[in-house]
């Protein structure tokens, strides 16, 4: 027997079966033991390390983070760790680590990092060559204040606009906006608020230390500042402006083209539309002619100009008036309230001036007194218990008129009116008072006949036409109201008084103003038994004196006089003729005095409409500066570079510039857009506004034009050639955004 | 056969494999070490700020000035900045553009570049006197 308990065979296998319990056993614990739990905790700490990494480089790149740029900062880190690949993102407020199997993940949150970022984004594999952490932001840009004063220049009393609208904010939001000038401050917001406001000067206006007064001209200051909130930061910008106010008509050269030019909005989204405009004003109190004019006003001085005897009740009373002015107010404790307003001293005596309650204020106000008479009194007559009053022969200047409530401290408003004859006379005056010492005019009054003043007593061989307008000024205020609106007569006697002596007048341009304030209400040129009223003859032709309305025929006969008017030639100047439609609409004849005016410019006739005296001042403004000449031969060329896209390009016009009637646009070799748009004249107070619209696709700042060959010329009154350059304007592609991080 | 040296060498085995593993394990270890402590660089923030506070403080003193003196000043910060920056063998400019002018210059556009290695910055201001920038 063997001594060992076991054979040696057996022992071999015994301890090769413990070996292989105890390698098996160990095999099994190995893997979690020695290398998954090192593993984690590796892989722990280097997903730690990389995300505050990332988290630092963010933190540095808030350091010194461009408002308006980007910024690119490489990261490093391992390929593999502990021989797991991964991914590094970004997501919300975290930084997100992610073995690829998805065994291992890390989180790490940037904190307060946050608030300054957004739109965290992007992963990027640990495989990849290289990392970046990108960032990105796009701030705003300053508002863009643009001011407009339209118009530009006045003779005291008049009115202008002040107009904010076309300033916009950078990122095309709210923006608040402020006017100072020499008179207060006003301020609003866009869009809630009215952006327009109008500016009343009378005589005895303050200038203030605003306005500069150069040669009977004051040059008045207005300040426009547009100031807008973005991205927490207030930005703002300003626009100056003069307006030109004279105290009475000057002549001579004081006029210049004024060129503006600005982009709407300036920062925009990639592949909107923004409008580049370039704005052409006429600016001045007069201009520069280079002919004299020959004017004869045919002014209609008809019953219902203002012929009041017979007239019974207040709507016979209004139809005869005309708007002058509004007032409105408190009345105080006393339960009254005073208004000033002022006649202008163009005449010496209004006719009458009625005073009417607004329909909405009708049942608690009354008129209780004008200028010193108390309503109703033997002076002021009234009628709807107050509600409307009127006195006769005012004198020019100051008046009081006194408003009386049911109660203390309300509101009331008010209609002044005068008589449409003294409105006429007012608005003819001041357009006499500013034409050129040289040019010639004469007068032309008309009801049932026409007659045509002797206004140059002096001269055997010019009586119907002078130089010297306070001859035609005394006889405009000698007009009296009364009788019908013989058109025809009109025509034909302003034509005669152009005609009476074309020598002296040679060299300038005959045009005749006929204004009347309702339909022809006398048969023209017909024969005796054709005439319902009087019947005469002058010069072999035979008119009639009064009639009943017109009728088609009629009218055809005053359209066939006018164009043959038209046809006469005086030297090499075609006669013009300007017509006014004067009341409410409906009251004249508009299609027939729209047929007989020439036209204004290529498309515009020479035709005006005006209900309040106000409008009809204009209307004679506006044919004066028609004539008032402030650049010619004007030529704007803009060249817009290639990297935007040029589309419609539109021009909108006021006043009577003579302009192309498109602009024209060309592309070059180089891709760029050229526009060109011309007018051969442009006037005093004439706008002319080109508008172009323009997009980019991709984010960006865009110079909008290309320097030194974008410019306009023009040739001044003074007859020298000027260039302007216009200047460069940008927009920004992008609109304001937080700062947007990602990694890739 | 002698029982023991076979158990030394059974047992060497093992040990010499436990050790294998753990190498693996400490040499991975070691090398992710390395690699994430290469990311410990010096953030170029001073670099920066310096080439904003030209753009913004040392430019605006030149507004003003006729758009030729402007452009001709900004020039030479330029160039100056260019040669300081490439000194630490990296690149910086301060580019100033689009001087619109109202009597003297009034308001431009600055365009600011830092090139390194490691960051890349490139910003876009629109500056104007008594306004700063945007």
């Amino acid at each position: 027997m063997n001594r060992r308990g076991v054979s040696m065979i057996l022992e071999y296998l015994l301890l090769a079966s413990i070996l292989s319990v105890f390698v098996f056993t160990v095999s099994l614990t190995l893997n979690d033991v020695l290398e998954r739990s090192q593993l984690e905790r590796v892989i722990d700490n280097q997903f730690a390390d990389i995300a505050s990494e990332v988290s630092s480089q963010l933190v540095d790149i808030l350091a010194v983070y461009p408002s308006n740029g980007n910024m690119t900062v490489k990261v490093f880190m391992p390929e593999k760790i502990g021989d797991i690949e991964y991914i590094v993102g970004l997501e919300g407020n975290n930084i997100t680590i992610e073995s690829d199997d998805g065994r291992f993940s890390k989180y790490l949150s940037i904190g307060a990092a946050y608030l300054k970022l957004q739109n965290l984004s992007g992963f990027t594999h640990s495989l990849k060559e290289a990392h970046q952490l990108q960032y990105s932001k796009t701030s705003c840009v300053f508002p863009s204040a643009v001011l407009s004063v339209r118009p530009s220049a006045i003779i005291v009393p008049g009115n202008f606009t002040i107009d904010s609208s076309a300033s916009s904010s950078g990122s095309g939001t709210t923006y608040e906006w402020r006017v100072k000038w020499w008179n207060g401050t006003w301020s609003g917001w866009y869009p809630q608020s009215v952006n327009q406001i109008r500016v009343e000067i009378n005589n005895g206006w303050n200038p203030g230390s605003e306005c500069n007064y150069n040669n009977g001209i004051y040059e008045c200051e207005i300040v426009l500042e547009v100031r807008t909130t973005c991205q927490s930061k207030v930005l703002n910008d300003t626009d100056v402006k003069t307006v030109l106010i004279a105290n009475q008509t000057t002549t001579g050269g004081t006029a210049n083209l004024s060129v503006d030019k600005f982009v709407k909005p300036p920062q925009a989204g990639p592949g909107d539309t923004v409008e580049l405009h370039i704005r052409l004003d006429g600016k001045g109190i007069s201009g520069g002619r280079t002919v004299n004019l020959s004017v004869v006003l045919a002014l209609d001085s008809s019953g219902s100009m203002g012929d009041i005897s017979g007239i019974y009740g207040e709507n016979g009373l209004l139809s005869r008036s005309t708007l002058f002015e509004k007032i409105s107010g408190t009345v105080g404790a006393n339960k009254r309230a005073t208004n000033l307003i002022t006649l202008p001293s163009n005449i010496e005596k209004y006719q009458f001036v009625v005073v009417e309650i607004a329909d909405s204020y009708k049942d608690s106000f009354w008129v209780y007194k004008i200028g010193s008479s108390s309503c109703p009194s033997l002076n002021c007559e009234c009628f709807n218990s107050r509600r409307i009053c009127y006195v006769e022969n005012v004198p020019a200047g100051d008046l009081e008129i006194e408003i009386e409530g049911a109660d203390k401290n309300t509101q009331y408003e008010a209609l002044v009116y005068i008589q449409k004859l003294d409105s006429l006379k007012n608005a003819a005056i001041e357009y006499l008072n500013g034409l050129e010492p040289s040019d010639f005019a004469g007068l032309v009054e008309y009801n049932n006949s026409a007659v045509a003043y002797d206004v140059n007593v002096s001269s055997v061989y010019l009586k119907k036409l002078t130089t010297d307008k306070s001859e035609v000024v005394e006889k405009v205020n000698g007009m009296v109201a009364g009788g019908a609106t013989n058109v025809y007569h009109a025509l034909w006697k302003a034509n005669q008084s152009l005609f009476e002596n074309t020598t002296i007048i040679d060299d300038t341009i005959p045009l005749i103003i006929l204004m009347t304030d309702g339909k022809p209400t006398v048969e023209a040129h017909v024969s005796q038994s054709e005439c319902s009223g009087s019947w005469f003859t002058e010069d072999g032709v035979e008119f009639c004196r009064y009639g009943w309305w017109c009728t088609d025929n009629c009218y055809k006969q005053i359209e066939d006089l006018a164009e043959q008017i038209k046809q006469n030639k005086i030297g090499d100047e075609n006669i013009r003729i300007c017509t006014i439609g004067f009341g409410r609409p409906g009251d004249y004849n508009a299609t027939l005095l729209e047929n007989i005016a020439s036209y204004i410019n290529q498309t515009t006739k020479c035709f005006f409409t005006a209900q309040t005296a106000e409008q009809l001042q204009k209307a004679f403004r506006t044919i004066a500066q028609s004539f008032e000449v402030v650049a010619t031969d004007v030529n704007i060329t803009d060249v817009i570079p290639s990297n935007v896209d040029v589309g419609s390009v539109t021009v909108e016009t006021d006043g009577s510039p003579v302009c192309d009637a498109t602009p024209k646009k060309m592309n070059d070799a180089s891709g760029n857009t050229t526009v060109k748009f011309n007018c051969s004249e442009i006037h005093i107070d004439d706008v002319v506004e080109l508008v172009i619209q323009i997009k980019a696709y991709e984010p960006g700042w865009y110079q909008l034009d290309v320097p030194d060959v974008s410019n306009v010329t023009y040739t001044d009154i003074n007859n020298n050639l000027r260039t302007v350059n216009l200047e460069v304007v940008q927009v920004v592609y992008g609109k304001p955004s937080k700062a947007k991080v990602w990694i890739e | 056969m002698n029982e023991k040296g076979q158990m030394l060498i059974i047992f060497s085995l093992i040990v010499a494999t436990i050790l294998a593993a753990l190498s693996v394990l400490h040499a991975q270890n070691i090398l992710a070490g390395m690699q994430t402590s290469r990311t410990l660089m010096v953030f170029p923030k001073d670099e920066i700020r310096n080439l904003k506070t030209i753009a913004e403080e040392g430019l605006m003193q030149f507004c003003g000035l006729s758009v030729d003196q402007f452009y001709e000043r900004a020039d030479n910060v330029s160039k100056q900045v260019r040669r300081l920056y490439s000194q630490r063998g990296v690149y910086g400019d301060v580019v100033a553009y689009f001087a619109t002018p109202s009597g003297g210059v009034e308001c431009y556009n600055v365009k600011l570049v830092y090139i390194s290695g490691e960051v890349k910055y490139e910003e876009n201001l629109q500056c104007c006197e008594g306004r700063g920038c945007v």
